[in-house]
């Protein structure tokens, strides 16, 4: 299999999903003011529009959606179970836990405070998870693995509810928005800032591709054809989960991306990890950027939740995927 | 360099008795060493063992000297290759694929696939009869074809050291001769120690060089065909009465089991 | 039960509607303001007077209530400006009139404690509807044997109808009258401190994220339009309607107006440039919008702002003196 027969057109819908995201919007813009803003043209409100509202978000819509993508194949990869999510090993419900904490504080909590809230939940949540992991033996089970991150995620989830059961309304209200998950809190540094974080996370996925490849045949059998297991199993479950708590710190909870995407792809292409790992990250930005700029014009003036909208399109798309690849 | 096992001894977490009990073996390049004996008798373990795939409760498992555990395990996958008895693949990947990730341990990390593995690989799906099911998803292929890509897998790996555990169950006759020919003929013609759990006693009395029986994880006996493949042996160890007779093959005489 | 709730919604959208055309149509100022007959009510079957509450539900009136439980703010506020203070026999956690202090707190409104509400033996609870899941407020009230008043208030209409229907229960129409008309009078003089000045668009933040804001006919649209602004989604559907950020950024208000909790308290003091309104300007998205970046954010009470009651003249007053500065009259 050719890369660049993978490559090009997957970079290619990405580009046009773009393009369209950024002609679409509540202010009325023609194709060719958007291109002339684009280029340096433009009047002051029709820039902010776009350099301050849409492209941000489409970066932030690419940026999430390929990092989550990303994340659930290196995870589907080493807890070899083709139902992985990036959420599975609790780092959402500790990341949720962490915003909710800081939104509960007060309203004077900036934006930037609830994001460091989620990080740092979802960093705690991590650690917690792979400590339970190591508890049990010497060496990380991934079968253990997956059972406390369940176990670590209900008990955050609880906690949250405990939490949301003492808020008054507006912060409980905020609380379920801010987890219902939304691309609107988008702006340039906030995209910039996640890429700074996901870029070395990415960076080890794509590193560790071969030797997630062996992955497929079993840890022993990994074992046997030289690969470092447990090294590999930590970086990679760091390098994901750290990808997941940034994307969940910047954007709150966008469901089915990480677990659609991986599987579309090797369905598409093969699961070879040095095509799959690349090829999630720009069908998973594509499929984001696609679903988040339906979100936002379906209903226009009002939007819909972006995860609510990723599972009404990528369910069916799968399904479609799964009977053909099935024939 | 060999691969030796001294004084082994294995026991699962939470049983109460060995799996395997103070067994040593050595496998000699050039040879076939089989292991034989009824279910349950500790021969995966072993094979588990002489792979490093788990650690010895005593005993050690060496090769050149160096405890496996003490091999890089890149290294060590450079010399020595395993087949296991089962592999469930999770996710499509192709038959091409799966034999190239022999290559692995002659990878540095920022090395990548040149021809001389790719000529490697070709070769050894060549020579195990899988050439020309590259593309093929190797969740597709018919049990005979996955194994047979499976051992050309280890056989890219230009191992030193090749243990299978029971390669040819489930395969019809012309797979599993075909497989010990070539099992043979890598002892014969590169030297490779082959290392072979089996149940097919007559097989392995044809093409083996040397044989170890275990009973209940203890070496019963061991030796060349004629010591260990009796009568008496087998029908005590398998607790099922049986003859034996000599039969002349082109490897060579060697002593047939016949079921009463 | 919920035939009665969706009767009474329908009729509520009708009048809401109703209401919503005639705004449009007095350009200005007209809030909706005695367009209106008299609220609902009349005599049932064996001839005692009735009035019926937002979900169609009948009251008699045969006895003045006089141990009465708000569940709602404004109506809270509404029964303490008829006299009627003093019957009152608790209070919520939003109620913090110093003519209140004394009473036991039943903590949050929305989730009232049925227990503690038993125990009280109220004459009269009047509840806020909310519609969830298992059984509401209401229906837990209904088994116990509590009469309770279902109030929907969105707009200035509903605060008179519901004002009307209080000095009813409690026997106090004529300083339930007054009170109406103090009210009108001060939205007038609201609008009139700033009369013939331009109109000022602006948007009103309900909430953050996602960003939503009030629609046409809710009462805070009418207390923008008193105080001479201009809602910059008045053509928007809904009465809380969730906008997109780009929407914001589009339409350019001149000032954004941010509702704050325990503003003019120790915690959040109104001299100071209030710290939600420094988190808009650092939001993404809100950061962008002309006024936020400008400093052009006005930050107002939310407990000022957020009730249809018996002080809305009060908040337009005020805002229309931020927007317009003008005649600083005296506050309430």
């Amino acid at each position: 299999m050719s890369r660049v027969r993978v490559f090009v057109p997957l970079a290619a819908l990405l580009a046009a999903a773009a393009l369209v995201a950024l002609n679409l919007g509540a202010a009325p813009m023609s194709p060719a003011e958007v291109l002339d803003v684009l280029l340096g043209g433009g009047d002051e409100r029709q820039r902010t529009v776009i350099f301050d509202v849409r492209l941000p978000r489409v970066l932030l819509a690419l940026l999430v959606g390929g990092g989550l993508a990303v994340a659930g194949a290196v995870y589907q990869a080493l807890l070899r179970n083709p139902l992985a999510d990036p959420y599975i090993l609790g780092v959402s419900g500790g990341a949720a836990l962490g915003a909710v904490a800081m939104m509960l504080l007060g309203s004077a909590v900036s934006h930037w405070g609830v994001a460091g809230g989620a990080l740092a939940g979802a960093l705690l949540a991590i650690v917690v998870v792979l400590r339970l992991a190591m508890a049990t033996g010497p060496t990380l089970d991934s079968r253990v693995l997956l059972l406390a991150g369940v176990i670590a995620g209900a008990f955050f989830n609880a906690v949250i509810l405990l939490l949301l059961a003492a808020a008054d309304f507006q912060s409980f209200r905020s609380a379920v928005f801010w987890m219902m998950g939304s691309l609107s809190r988008a702006g340039p540094l906030e995209a910039g800032v996640l890429a700074l974080f996901l870029a070395p996370c990415l960076v080890a996925a794509w590193a560790l591709a071969r030797p997630l490849d062996l992955f497929a045949a079993g840890e022993e059998m990994a074992t046997y054809l030289g690969v470092p297991v447990e090294r590999v199993k930590q970086a990679g479950y760091l390098a994901a989960s750290l990808a997941v708590a940034a994307s969940v710190a910047a954007v709150g909870i966008i469901g089915f991306v990480g677990l659609i995407v991986p599987h579309a792809v090797r369905m598409v292409w093969g699961g070879d990890h040095r095509v799959l790992v690349p090829a999630c990250f720009l069908g998973g930005g594509a499929f984001l950027v696609i679903t988040d700029t339906l979100a936002r014009t379906v209903v226009a003036p009002q939007e819909l939740p972006t995860g609510v909208v990723t599972a009404l399109i990528g369910v069916p798309l799968f399904a479609v995927l799964l009977v053909r690849s099935a024939r | 360099m060999t691969l030796e096992g001294k004084s082994l001894c294995y026991r699962y977490r939470g049983a109460s008795r060995d799996a395997v009990r103070d067994v040593s073996l050595r496998a000699e390049s050039g040879a076939v060493s089989t292991v034989l004996g009824p279910n349950g008798s500790g021969k995966s373990t072993l094979l588990r063992l002489l792979a490093g795939g788990v650690q010895p409760r005593s005993g050690t498992a060496l090769y050149g000297g160096r405890p496996l555990d003490q091999w890089p395990r890149r290294l060590l996958a450079r010399q020595l290759a395993v087949v296991t008895q089962h592999e469930h693949i999770p996710f499509p990947v192709t038959a091409g694929n799966l034999a190239a990730m022999g290559r692995y341990p002659h990878l540095g990390p920022w090395r990548r696939e040149g021809a001389e593995d790719r000529t490697a690989v070709a070769a050894s799906m060549e020579r195990c009869g899988v050439a020309g099911l590259e593309e093929r998803d190797f969740r597709t292929l018919s049990g005979g074809e996955r194994q047979r890509v499976r051992i050309a897998r280890a056989l890219a790996q230009e191992p030193r050291v090749l243990l299978l555990d029971e390669p040819t169950a489930a395969l019809d006759m012309r797979y599993e001769m075909s497989i010990f020919r070539l099992l043979r003929e890598l002892a014969a013609h590169e030297g490779t120690a082959v290392v072979l759990v089996t149940h097919n006693l007559n097989l392995a009395a044809r093409f083996g060089d040397r044989h170890l029986l275990l009973e209940e994880g203890a070496t019963a006996a061991e030796g060349d065909a004629a010591d260990v493949i009796t009568g008496e042996n087998v029908s005590r160890v398998y607790g099922w009465p049986v003859g034996v007779v000599s039969q002349r093959f082109q490897e060579g005489d060697a002593p047939q089991v016949l079921p009463a | 039960m919920t035939a009665c709730l969706r009767r009474g919604r329908r009729a509520r959208r009708h009048l809401r509607r109703d209401r919503a055309a005639s705004l449009a149509a007095a350009s200005v100022v007209l809030w909706g303001w005695g367009l209106w007959g008299c609220a609902p009510g009349g005599v049932d079957e064996v001839g005692v007077d009735v009035v019926a509450d937002d979900l169609g539900r009948p009251h008699d009136l045969s006895t003045p209530r006089s141990r009465i439980v708000s569940l709602v703010p404004s109506a809270t506020e509404t029964l303490v400006q008829i006299g009627a203070g003093n019957r009152l026999i608790a209070r919520t956690q939003y109620d913090v009139q110093p003519e209140l202090a004394s009473l036991p707190s039943l903590g949050d409104p929305l989730s009232p404690s049925i227990e503690a509400l038993v125990e009280l033996a109220p004459d009269l609870v009047i509840l806020w509807p909310a519609r969830g899941h298992g059984a509401s407020a209401g229906e837990r009230l209904d088994a116990v044997g509590v009469p309770w008043y279902g109030a929907v208030v969105q707009s200035v209409g509903d605060f008179r109808r519901l004002t009307g229907q209080l000095g009813r229960l409690v026997g106090m129409e004529r300083r339930a009258d007054s009170l109406l008309a103090a009210v009108e009078a001060e939205l007038r003089a609201a609008a009139d401190s700033w009369a013939g000045r331009e109109l000022v668009p602006v948007v009103y933040v309900v909430q953050q994220d996602p960003p939503t804001t009030v629609g046409p006919g809710t009462f805070v649209d009418s207390i923008l339009a008193a105080a001479g602004a201009a809602n910059a989604f008045r053509d928007v559907s809904g009465d809380w309607p969730q906008v997109s950020m780009e929407d914001v950024v589009w339409r350019n208000p001149e000032y954004v107006i941010v509702p704050v909790l325990n503003y003019g308290t120790p915690a959040v003091p109104s001299r100071e440039p209030d710290r939600s309104a420094g988190a808009l300007a650092a939001a993404p998205g809100w950061r962008a919008v002309p006024a936020v970046a400008a400093g052009r954010v006005i930050s107002v009470d939310a407990s000022l702002f957020g009730r249809p009651g018996p002080r809305m003249g009060e908040a337009a007053a005020y805002l229309a003196r931020r927007l317009h500065g003008g005649p600083a009259a005296p506050v309430g």
